[in-house]
C-alpha cells in the first residue's frame, strides 16, 4: 500500500516541461534530501524558511524536459537530454535557481556545470567532473569529489572530505576535521581551529593557516609540493617537519625546544599535546607564525 | 551507549575516526611498525629508565618507616624490568630482520599492481570514448603527473636505500593514488550512465 502511494505521489509530482522557462514548486518533507543532477550550465541553490522546493530558470533547446519528482529517496531534479546531443553536449545547458528549506541535505552531481550553494545547513555531497563549486554556509558534513573542479567553501563544517585527481580546494572559515586529497591540484585551508587534518597531494601547492590546533593530529604529506603551514597560537604543540631535498623556511616562529633527527626537524612548546606532522620529499616547507591570526 | 547506527551514521563515524580503523590486511603496517620501533629504540636507554622509575617509586613513599615497602617496590620493579627487557630485545631483533624488509617490498609490489590496474581501467574508459572529453584529457594529463611523482620518490629512495621511511611513503603514494583513480573511474562511469538516461 505504501509503495502504491509513493508511486502515485511520484506520478503526481513528476512534471515534464517543454524547453525554455522552468517554474516549479514541490512540497518538501523533513529529512528528505534534494538530489540534483546537471550536465552543463549552472545551478544555484539557496536555503530558505519555506517548506517547499522551488525550481526556476531555463533549459537549453536540446534538453527535452526537466524532471522534478519526489519519491522515498528524495526530491529529484534532473534534465532529460535529447539522445543525439548527449555526446556533442550542444545546447544542453541548464540555468537553474533552486530554493530549498535551509535544513535540507543536498546531493549534487554535475559534469561541467557550475554549482553555487548558500544558506543551507545540513549535509552536502557534491560530485563534479570539471565543474566548479562555490559554497557558503554552516554545514554538518561535507563531501566533495571532483576530477578537476575547484571547490571553494566559505563557512564551516564539522567534518569535510574533498578528493579528486586534480581537485583544487579553497576552504575559508572553520573546518576542524578535514580530509583533503588531490594529485596535482592546490589546497588552501584557512581555519579557526584544527582538530584533525589529513592532506595528501603529489605535487599541488598546499597552504594551511590556522589560529589554533586543539589536541590535534595534523598530517600533511606530499612528494614535491611547496607546503606552507601558518599558525597563530603555538602553545603545547609539537611540529615535526621532514623534507629530504627541499628547504625548510621558518618565519617568526619561536619554540622552547628545537631538535634535528636526520631529515626531520622538531619544534616543541609546552607539553606538545597537539601534533603536527609535515612531510614533502623534495618540496619546500614554510613554517610561519600568523601574528594577527587568520581572521 | 548507542548501538543501532544507521548506515549513514556508521559511514560518518568511520570518516571521523578513520585513523582508528586499521584494515585487516594493511599492506603498509609491517613497514610502518618496523620504522616506529626503530625510532623508539634510538631514544630508549634501559638503565636511565630503570633508575628513573625506581626514584619515582621511592619519592612516593618518603620516610624511614617504609623501608620494607621500598624493598618490595624494588623487587617488583626489577622483575618487571627483566621481563620487559627480554621482550624488548626479542622484539627489536625480530623487526630488524631481512624477512621484514622483504615482506615490505612484496607489499609495495602488490600496491603497484593495484595502481597499474586502476590506471589501465581509466585509460580504457578514455580509449572507448566514454565520459567527458575535457575530464578524460585532464585525467590522462594527471596520470603522468602521478607517475612522475612516484618516479621522483623512487629515485630518492635509490639514492638513500637506508632510508626505509621512503618505502612507507612509496606505499602510501600507491595507496592514495589508487584510491583517487578508482574514485575518478567510478565518477566517470556514473556520469556516463546518467548521460545515457539512468538516474
Amino acid at each position: 500500500m505504501k509503495k502504491i502511494i509513493i508511486v502515485l505521489v511520484c506520478v503526481l509530482y513528476t512534471t515534464l516541461y517543454a524547453q525554455g522557462t522552468i517554474d516549479k514548486e514541490i512540497m518538501s518533507e523533513p529529512g528528505l534530501p534534494v538530489i540534483i543532477k546537471i550536465n552543463s550550465g549552472f545551478v544555484e541553490i539557496k536555503g530558505t524558511n519555506d517548506t517547499s522546493v522551488k525550481v526556476t530558470g531555463k533549459i537549453g533547446k536540446n534538453v527535452e524536459s526537466l524532471i522534478v519528482e519526489k519519491n522515498s529517496e528524495g526530491i529529484h531534479i534532473r534534465p532529460v537530454i535529447k539522445e543525439k546531443y548527449l555526446k556533442s553536449g550542444k545546447d544542453i545547458e541548464c540555468s537553474l535557481y533552486i530554493s530549498v528549506p535551509f535544513s535540507t541535505a543536498l546531493k549534487i552531481e554535475s559534469t561541467s556545470g557550475a554549482i553555487k550553494i548558500f544558506g543551507v545547513n545540513k549535509t552536502l555531497f557534491i560530485q563534479t567532473i570539471t565543474g566548479n563549486a562555490t559554497i557558503e554556509g554552516v554545514y554538518e558534513n561535507v563531501e566533495c569529489q571532483t576530477v578537476s573542479g575547484t571547490i571553494n567553501i566559505k563557512g564551516s563544517s564539522d567534518f569535510i572530505e574533498c578528493s579528486g585527481i586534480n581537485g583544487n580546494y579553497v576552504l575559508t572559515g572553520n573546518f576542524p576535521d578535514s580530509i583533503l586529497k588531490t594529485s596535482s591540484g592546490f589546497i588552501k585551508l584557512t581555519t579557526d581551529y584544527l582538530n584533525s587534518l589529513t592532506i595528501f597531494s603529489s605535487s599541488g601547492e598546499i597552504d594551511v593557516n590556522c589560529d589554533e590546533t586543539v589536541r590535534s593530529a595534523v598530517n600533511i604529506k606530499s612528494v614535491n609540493s611547496k607546503i606552507t603551514f601558518g599558525i597563530h597560537n603555538t602553545e603545547n604543540i609539537l611540529i615535526s617537519i621532514k623534507t629530504i631535498s627541499g628547504s625548510l623556511i621558518t618565519e617568526n616562529v619561536v619554540f622552547a625546544e628545537t631538535s634535528k633527527e636526520g631529515n626531520r626537524m622538531k619544534y616543541k612548546n609546552g607539553n606538545g599535546e597537539s601534533r603536527v606532522f609535515i612531510e614533502s620529499i623534495t618540496g619546500n616547507i614554510v613554517l610561519k607564525n600568523n601574528k594577527e591570526g587568520v581572521k | 551507549m548507542k548501538h543501532n547506527y544507521t548506515d549513514d551514521e556508521i559511514d560518518l563515524l568511520y570518516k571521523k575516526n578513520q585513523s582508528q580503523f586499521i584494515p585487516g590486511n594493511d599492506i603498509w603496517r609491517n613497514i610502518e611498525d618496523s620504522i616506529k620501533v626503530k625510532e623508539r629504540s634510538k631514544n630508549f636507554i634501559f638503565i636511565d629508565t630503570c633508575t628513573g622509575f625506581y626514584k619515582n617509586c621511592l619519592s612516593a613513599f618518603p620516610g624511614e618507616s617504609v623501608l620494607l615497602l621500598r624493598v618490595a617496590v624494588l623487587f617488583f620493579a626489577l622483575s618487571g624490568f627483566i621481563f620487559a627487557g627480554i621482550g624488548y630485545m626479542s622484539f627489536k631483533s625480530g623487526l630488524n630482520s631481512e624477512h621484514q624488509y622483504k615482506s615490505a617490498m612484496k607489499d609495495i609490489k602488490e600496491a603497484e599492481k593495484l595502481y597499474k590496474k586502476a590506471k589501465a581501467s581509466l585509460l580504457l574508459l578514455a580509449k572507448e570514448g566514454k565520459g567527458d572529453t575535457v575530464a578524460i584529457n585532464s585525467v590522462i594529463e594527471n596520470i603522468s603527473v602521478i607517475d612522475s611523482a612516484i618516479a621522483e620518490v623512487k629515485a630518492v629512495y635509490e639514492k638513500q636505500p637506508e632510508n626505509k621511511e621512503l618505502l612507507v611513503f612509496i606505499g602510501t603514494m600507491y595507496y592514495e593514488q589508487t584510491n583517487l583513480l578508482l574514485k575518478t573511474n567510478a565518477m566517470l562511469e556514473n556520469m556516463e550512465n546518467r548521460t545515457r538516461g539512468g538516474i
